[in-house]
């Protein structure tokens, strides 16, 4: 049988993709759909006294103005169901600059763009917060009703304070991470339409079916009454897990029952989409002379701007990674997360992982530097292994190759003798450093559950059913794979219907470095159904009890006499001729303990993907300026389903770590689009080396985990720890922008 | 974007009667790189809008031993990256076009464009200004020759005034023993520099420095040359001593805007690093050139 797991079979969407046949949300049109436009609040928190949409109503081309009194339904949405408390459009007051007051539907975007401007709005403007920890002082106002703390989250294990009195040397250090910009590679867009009774809505998003619930939630209606469909996606990188344009168009295919069409201008997708969330991350960390770790305390206050959004995932997340992949016996976190009054905050690849990540691979490093440790040894000495307990009590039992992709790095720095020296050009330096992270596939602690549906048909091909939204992460081909591989059909004889929610059923998120793991499961899980149905059949057409039977090769035999055997197909076509449908229902959904409110024990994830990465860098000390010249990562995947898809992740990773590392920030108020904004190109990237390392993973399918989060974690560390190593100053606030790295080297000279 | 009517004259006589009619009304629009952004962020709203992309007239690179390069207004980035004739007398411009932007802009934007828009980070003066270089501006009586120091005005100003337009650009021809060298400062490749410095040297039959040009980009509204710093070299041999005294120097001859990547003290500190090593590259260059 031919193997399509585990080769580097050409992505499905590759042609279309480079032909410029798929539509992604900006370019979706229907003629004559009307143009939808959001007047957005010019204050970060203000009492909305009036709207006046009088003058706007009378501008040529403008069909409807619409404000929160036109919202039949709950005018509050929020990805995580506990903490919905953004408004689509706001009612008493505004948090940000950028929420939205109206929406006006026109003819065209530039009748909507008048209108926007004519749209009078009477503010009150109140005092506003852009501090965290500002924002949780007693006697602040409020930015929202119930209070300015989100959530908090809280690690306890051991004894802290034993940890510390028998640690030889103890690190404390407070570090900063900011604001960043997903930039997918198109802003938000879509169309509605109304058809069959029902509101429609093709929408560039990474969660169709939250999408369709929320949006229903808005208006009021049964979800069955809204139908979303994913389409094109040219990246989301957690932006757009968010509603953006979804709400709006739902409301004005709601009200008016024509197509309508939103297309954010980048511009309004840097002032008005999540970013990452900003952490200030305190440590404490104790360890022996010998390098082991004996506690870890970690203070973390998060700043999740005006709106919850992923707040409590990300808070959550950050607490139970506080560790870094190491063995703790004493750990104290406690992590809270406040609002301000900044533009909001949500899921970023990593969610909080790879700012707590920085802090605590910093910790690591500054510890092997003190200890005078080789820092890939000391994370060797500390780093997990089957049978570790982790700080929150769960026993990994089961695919843990930290210290394997600590082997495959050292392989390589040592294979090419990197290491500190000075560079070419006088005042620059080359130095080596070294990140490892762990990440937890799936959501924290709670149910989230994939589902899929395998059908065969009687010309030998199949159907797959999933609500997984390609993102360009590669769901599609990979989901594909593991069909094929199961059937033994062709992929090209497999027809894919994705990410349409009246065709498909929910599959979660595409976050959380989830899809493989968890829907490759729902599709393992359809066709073990399938397998029973077909054996069910085939019982019957052979007389022979199903418990004799078993699928092999596209065919059903007796466990006792192989030359008793139906194919597959031929039992297709007789269920199909008695009008029954051969589709098998798959569900997956880790195995997770919810953690204790007050001590965070249990089981968050299933299953963690692990990873190290070793980076040269070369900083030049005139200028701050920081090349990346090599870097290495091995991931611990679990099993690599498309291993040239797995390295492609990495290297992307790579890329938009260094981003994360050295660049990227966004400054509210000041960044206002990619003038502001650098990202690295294609030009400004190291050599990259993306070693696989597959540790089984028992309960995944074929043995996978993910890497789409943990490809980014180590990178930002690895070139912070090699700057030290290089110039002997350490970056505690990322970015490591030219003038916090030349400041300081400045404090350094001046010391 | 605010509505405007699009004019596309044939000649450049034409074009100078249209500017001469709309005046301040009316934006000449070239390759448009810079231009569109103006416009879509709502900074600027002409009314007219007169597209002299087309104007083959303007469309040239021409060179003589006496007068030296003539460069049409209206020639792209790219044409004058890839022309044979600047790669053999003036490669400075070659290897300053290979890293403006990116391909996409440079097959559009234009070399006078870029002049015209006067951001003052824009990598086309700061190795004309090392060269001497000047512009022809027209209008409908005539045409005057302004040099590209006096060029600029201040921020994102020019001399050119309403009823002109930049016609040429002309360098003169490079004398023997000269080395010119031009780098830049940016976060990532194809952007604009934080700050970009040329520097031009001639040497004299005993290898001192008999005239000194530099040329800085992204430190003062317009871009300008460090004449203190120049006149440091002239009848000096040049050492790396000197080029360090005199890159301070030439840090000093700056007045730098802050913006969202860079402080004025950081820039200031940069571009002295920045004149301190293209002098040293000029310096091996002219080197070379005298052997």
């Amino acid at each position: 049988m031919v193997d399509f797991v585990g080769k580097d079979i050409l992505r499905v969407d590759a042609f279309d993709k480079a032909l410029g046949s798929i539509l992604y949300g900006p370019d979706q049109n229907i003629e004559g759909a009307l143009w939808l436009l959001a007047k957005r609040s010019p204050y970060p928190h203000a009492r909305i006294l009036s709207i006046d949409t009088s003058q706007a109503e009378t501008i040529d081309g403008v069909v409807r103005i619409f404000t929160a009194a036109d919202i039949p339904g709950e005018n509050s949405f929020g990805i995580i169901p506990v903490t919905k408390d953004q408004t689509l459009l706001a009612k008493d007051k505004v948090r940000y600059i950028g929420d939205a007051v109206a929406l006006v539907a026109a003819y065209d975007l530039k009748s909507a763009k008048e209108a926007v401007d004519k749209i009078k709005v009477n503010y009150e403007e109140l005092p506003a917060i852009y501090d965290p920890e500002e924002s949780l002082k007693k006697g602040r106002i409020l930015i929202h009703e119930k209070g300015n703390l989100l959530c908090s989250s809280r690690i306890i294990k051991g004894d802290i304070e034993k940890g510390f009195s028998n640690a030889d040397i103890i690190i404390e250090r407070e570090y900063r991470t900011s604001r960043l910009e997903h930039l997918s590679l198109e802003p938000e867009g879509g169309i509605g339409y109304f058809e069959d009774g029902r509101i429609v809505i093709i929408a560039s998003t990474q969660n169709p079916h939250y999408d369709r619930d929320d949006v229903a939630r808005l208006l009021g209606l049964s979800p069955d009454k809204v139908r979303v469909i994913q389409c094109g996606t040219g990246g989301g990188f957690g932006g757009k897990l968010d509603i953006s344009v979804q709400g709006f168009i739902g409301l004005a295919v709601y009200h008016l029952k024509r197509a309508v069409r939103m297309v954010y201008s980048r511009e309004e997708s840097f002032l008005t989409t999540a970013k990452r969330h900003p952490l200030i991350m305190r440590y404490k960390t104790g360890a022996k002379k010998d390098g082991k770790l004996t506690a870890v305390k970690v203070d973390i206050i998060g700043d999740t701007g005006a709106y919850a959004s992923y707040g409590l995932a990300v808070i959550m997340r950050a607490t139970v990674h506080a560790t870094g992949p190491y063995e703790v016996e004493n750990v104290y976190v406690d992590g809270k997360m406040a609002y301000t009054n900044l533009p909001w905050c949500g899921a970023m690849r990593g969610f909080g992982v790879p700012q707590i990540a920085f802090a605590h691979e910093s910790q690591m490093d500054i510890l092997a530097h003190e200890l005078n440790i080789d820092p890939i040894d000391i994370r060797l000495i500390n780093a997990f292994k089957k049978g570790s307990v982790t700080a929150t009590g769960q026993r990994l039992d089961h695919s843990v190759g930290i210290k394997e992709s600590l082997y495959k790095i050292k392989e390589i720095r040592d294979k090419y003798s990197w290491s500190k020296k000075k560079g070419e050009r006088l005042g620059t330096y080359i130095g080596v450093g070294v990140g490892s992270m762990w990440y937890g596939i799936g959501n924290t602690g709670v149910p989230n559950p994939s589902t899929a549906q395998v059908e065969l048909l009687p010309d030998g091909s199949a159907i797959l059913y999933t609500g997984a939204a390609e993102i360009g992460q590669g769901s599609d081909t990979i989901l594909l794979q593991i069909a094929s591989q199961r059937l033994g059909i062709a992929i090209d004889r497999i027809k894919l219907v994705r990410g349409d929610t009246l065709y498909t059923t929910n599959a979660g998120a595409t976050s959380a470095s989830r899809q493989t793991y968890i829907s490759g499961n729902a599709v393992m899980d359809s066709i073990d159904h399938l397998e029973d149905i077909l054996k069910a059949e085939a019982s019957e057409q052979m007389d022979l009890p199903s418990s004799e039977l078993i699928v092999k090769d596209g065919k059903i035999f007796s466990i006792k006499d192989s030359s008793k055997s139906i194919d597959i197909f031929e039992l297709v076509k007789i269920c199909n001729k008695n009008k029954v449908r051969v589709i098998g229902e798959g569900r997956f959904d880790p195995p997770t303990i919810k953690l204790d409110p007050e001590t965070g024990q249990g089981v968050p994830y299933a299953t963690y993907a692990f990873a190290s990465q070793v980076s040269r860098v070369e900083v030049d000390t005139f200028t701050g300026f920081i090349k990346v010249l090599n870097s290495a990562s091995a991931h611990d995947v679990g099993k690599a389903i498309n291993p040239k898809m797995v390295k492609g992740q990495i290297t992307s990773g790579v890329a938009m770590g260094i981003g994360m590392a050295l660049m990227e920030e966004f400054v509210p108020n000041k960044t206002k689009s990619l003038k502001d904004y650098y990202i690295p190109t294609s030009m400004d990237m190291p050599e990259i080396i993306p070693i696989i390392v597959e540790d089984k993973e028992p309960t995944g399918p074929f043995g996978a985990k993910g890497v789409g989060e943990p490809a980014l974690i180590p990178t930002a560390p690895a070139i912070i720890n090699g700057i030290y190593d290089a110039v002997g100053v350490r970056i505690t606030h990322l970015p490591a922008n030219l003038e916090r790295v030349i400041g300081e080297l400045l404090k350094k000279e001046g010391a | 974007m605010r509505d405007f009517e699009y004019i596309a004259p044939k000649t450049v006589k034409e074009t100078l009667d249209v500017l001469d009619e709309y005046q301040e009304d009316c934006k000449i629009i070239a390759g448009g790189q810079s231009l569109l952004n103006i416009l879509k962020q709502g900074l600027m709203a002409p009314e007219y809008i007169i597209d002299i992309k087309n104007l083959e007239e303007l469309n040239y690179i021409k060179f003589d031993e006496k007068d030296g390069l003539k460069i049409g207004a209206t020639t792209t980035h790219r044409s004058v990256e890839f022309s044979d004739t600047i790669k053999e007398h003036y490669n400075v411009l070659s290897e300053m076009e290979r890293h403006l932007a990116t391909v996409q802009i440079r097959n559009w934007g234009t070399i006078g464009g870029n002049l015209c828009i006067a951001d003052p980070t824009g990598d086309v003066a700061p190795p004309l200004l090392a060269m001497d270089a000047t512009v022809i501006i027209a209008n409908k009586d005539g045409e005057r020759e302004v040099t590209v120091l006096d060029f600029g005005v201040d921020y994102y100003e020019t001399v050119v005034g309403p009823n002109e337009l930049l016609t040429e650009i002309r360098v003169p021809v490079i004398p023997s023993n000269t080395g010119i060298a031009y780098l830049k400062y940016r976060i990532v490749e194809g952007d604009a520099p934080i700050v970009g410095a040329a520097v031009a040297f001639t040497l004299n039959e005993k290898g001192a420095c008999k005239k000194a040009r530099i040329g800085m980009g992204g430190v003062a509204p317009i871009p300008i040359r460090a004449e203190k710093a120049e006149k440091m070299f002239e009848g000096e041999k040049i050492t790396d001593t000197l080029i360090e005294e005199a890159a301070k120097v030439a840090s000093e001859e700056t007045t730098p805007i802050p913006d969202i990547v860079a402080s004025a003290e950081y820039k200031k500190r940069v571009i002295g690093v920045y004149v301190k090593r293209a002098a040293k590259l000029a310096l091996t260059r002219a080197e070379k050139a005298a052997n």
